[in-house]
């Protein structure tokens, strides 16, 4: 083996060494990466299911404090930016609170 | 040279003993050389076959002569035709190094890793897509667990000063699984006020 071509193999395998050393770096922060994906996605899935209690808390709390006139629970809702119209009388004492938009602060 | 075939002399006037010891001992010479240089290996036996010949020509006449000369060019053609793998094999031994499958090697190791790499690399910007489109809803999430939070927060403040349709609202979450900390309240403060039990 000449000197020139001692010199081809072992660039070619020194660059070999090389993508080898990257590929493992890069797949091992790949992994965590996805990890962290993975982590941020059910964080995402349970906010919507706690979207939903969030929503039915603030429909029965407006439903509560329209039915009961309960000025307390009226002033926390609007501190929260939820204000609520209570319904006519002439429902038959069932409140039909019309709770709107929740107001975010 | 001659091939041996032109030399053919009666059998009652042919010295074998001298001709094959020529050719033997050309062989034999031919044997000890090294195996690697195989021209040389045929001019040694050669001029070796000759000094014999040479010396049996003139002390016993020309039949010896030309016997000794037929060995002598038997000699050194079998010499050489033996010769002549060896040359080749080492000619090819030379010609043959380690560069070629190395450097195959090498190529075939480079392309495997660069593919590999390629495929991390691949793979890394779509989960960098994905994580980038992800913010904005991991965002919105975090601000509805906030308001949520500060909703159950207040709810359970209200509950615990006496009123009703707060504390009526905590039990009916309770029954259901839900449970609400205030964090100013507990003893260990968790992040999150609203824990749906399990």
């Amino acid at each position: 083996m000449s000197r020139m071509q001692w010199w081809v193999v072992s660039a070619l395998a020194g660059l070999a060494l090389l993508l080898m050393a990257s590929s493992l770096t890069l797949g091992a922060l790949n992994r965590s990466l996805q990890a962290e994906v993975g982590v941020r996605q059910q964080y995402v899935q349970q906010s919507l299911q706690l979207e939903t209690l969030y929503r039915e808390i603030i429909r029965a709390l407006a439903e509560l404090g329209a039915r009961n006139n309960d000025d307390k629970l009226r002033e926390m809702l609007q501190r929260h930016g939820i204000t609520y119209n209570a319904a006519p009388a002439a429902a038959a004492g069932a409140a039909a609170p019309a709770p709107a938009a929740p107001g975010r602060k | 040279m001659n091939p041996p075939g032109v030399f053919k002399l009666p059998a009652q006037r042919m010295d074998h003993g001298t001709a094959s010891g020529t050719a033997q001992a050309a062989d034999e010479h031919q044997h000890t050389l090294p195996q690697d240089d195989g021209a040389r290996a045929v001019t040694g036996a050669g001029v070796h076959a000759g000094g014999a010949s040479g010396a049996h020509a003139g002390g016993a006449g020309g039949a010896h002569a030309e016997g000794a000369v037929g060995a002598h060019a038997a000699g050194a053609v079998g010499a050489r035709t033996a010769g002549r793998p060896a040359a080749r094999s080492a000619a090819d031994q030379a010609t043959r190094t380690a560069f070629v499958p190395l450097l195959l090697m090498a190529l075939a190791l480079f392309g495997w890793f660069g593919a590999q790499l390629y495929d991390a690399y691949q793979q890394r910007q779509t989960l960098l897509a994905a994580h980038g489109s992800q913010q904005q809803t991991v965002d919105n999430a975090g601000k509805l667990r906030q308001l949520l939070d500060a909703l159950a927060a207040d709810t359970q403040r209200l509950a615990d000063t006496g009123n009703a349709n707060a504390a009526l609202l905590v039990t009916e979450l309770r029954k259901r699984g839900i449970t609400i900390t205030v964090p100013g309240a507990a003893a260990t403060a968790p992040e999150t006020a609203v824990q749906p039990q399990r």
